[in-house]
């Protein structure tokens, strides 16, 4: 162990500590109480806010390439881009999960060993 | 052992036929999602595995934590050796989207006791809340709530269930056949298709697919910034652009 990397109690500590992390962002404004009365007009407003954070977390793992860190590092070689492609056309065309996981799987495996 | 006595102490048991049928529904519909959750907490599981944690700290972040976002964020910065502090900020950051999930809990609920609603709040991760909301797209009147059983809260608590228990059963094999997975096999990549699978059938209308598209190419350009803060700015654009879907109901529907 690196003398500068944490040690047994310290994860322990930062283990409890996200545990919270995780409740004080899910109930946030359950903690803010009653007296905040949500309008409706916000309560609309964020009806995509779900669709949003799981697009959000796909679509830069299927465009860029493994390890990239910003959109220049794009790459029409990148396996991730044919193998999300390939699955969203496997998706569309079944509407099943399993086809969809083994058909991108094999492009992004294809592209990756041969492109 | 008197397994009927055992389960005559488990909340369910207590509940009337409406409510265990909306837990039932809730289940349910949650496992028709579990191969996505399923890859996505395997995937955050092996990287726990291949990290600089113990199996056992593993098995700890994984059963508490139950943020696999914040918990990917924070494995380079314990491998680095980064303060307590720093890491649980950055978990923070990480964490900014369920904020904004949590305004629609606090409305969805508000007829619970504030402990029950955070503790409910602490289960909704992005599954629950997605499908809650997909299937509950506005807030229940608060007179109509116990006609029905306060069968929506029941139906929410069969997701929490679901979310939980696919996603841990994933994180843990996960983690615990990490030592077994070469690390050139891209089982990452499984998980992100796998969310293909559950995003698809969410663009249904056109503003839902007008908000996708923008999360997506906000996503892509503010990749960049530090601690997944793209996610945050993608959300809110997307939020923007359902405002805009609700001013204009017929060019956007």
């Amino acid at each position: 162990m690196r003398p500068d990397s944490l040690g047994s109690f310290e994860i322990a500590l930062l283990i409890g500590g996200m545990a919270l992390v995780t409740l004080l962002t899910r109930a946030f404004f359950v903690f803010l109480g009653a007296r905040v009365q949500v309008p409706e007009l916000v309560l609309r407003a964020i009806r995509y806010a779900p669709l949003a954070a799981i697009v959000g977390i796909v679509a830069p793992e299927l465009i860029l390439p493994p390890g990239a860190a910003e959109i220049s590092q794009m790459d029409w070689k990148s396996p991730n881009l044919w193998g999300g492609l390939a699955g969203f056309l496997a998706y569309f065309w079944t509407r099943q999960m399993l086809p969809t996981l083994i058909l991108g799987m094999t492009v992004f495996s294809l592209v990756r060993y041969w492109l | 052992m008197d397994f009927a006595r055992l389960t005559a102490k488990l909340p369910y048991s207590g509940w009337n036929q409406q409510q265990q049928s909306a837990w039932r529904d809730g289940l349910k519909t949650m496992s028709r999602s579990a191969l996505a959750i399923f890859s996505w907490g395997a995937v955050t599981g092996l990287a726990m595995g291949k990290s600089a944690l113990t199996t056992e700290q593993a098995l700890g972040m994984t059963l508490f934590v139950f943020a696999g976002s914040a918990q990917l964020a924070a494995l380079p910065l314990i491998g680095a050796g980064f303060s307590v502090f720093t890491i649980l900020i950055t978990a923070f950051i990480v964490n900014l989207r369920f904020v904004i999930f949590s305004i629609g809990v606090q409305a969805h609920f508000s007829h619970l006791p504030a402990w029950r609603r955070a503790i409910l709040g602490y289960f909704t991760a992005d599954f629950g809340y997605l499908m809650y909301t997909s299937r509950f797209p506005e807030v229940q009147a608060v007179s109509e709530r116990k006609n029905d059983s306060y069968y929506r809260t029941y139906f929410m608590y069969g997701l929490a269930t679901g979310n939980w228990g696919i996603w841990q059963v994933g994180s843990i094999l996960g983690i615990l056949g990490a030592s077994q997975i070469p690390d050139d096999w891209g089982m990452e990549f499984a998980g992100t298709l796998a969310l293909i699978a559950v995003i698809v059938p969410m663009l249904d209308h056109r503003a839902a697919r007008w908000a996708a598209i923008v999360a997506a190419i906000v996503a892509i350009l503010t990749y960049s910034l530090p601690l997944k803060l793209n996610l945050t700015v993608a959300i809110l654009a997307a939020i923007i652009v359902g405002i805009l879907a609700d001013r204009s109901p017929k060019a956007m529907r």
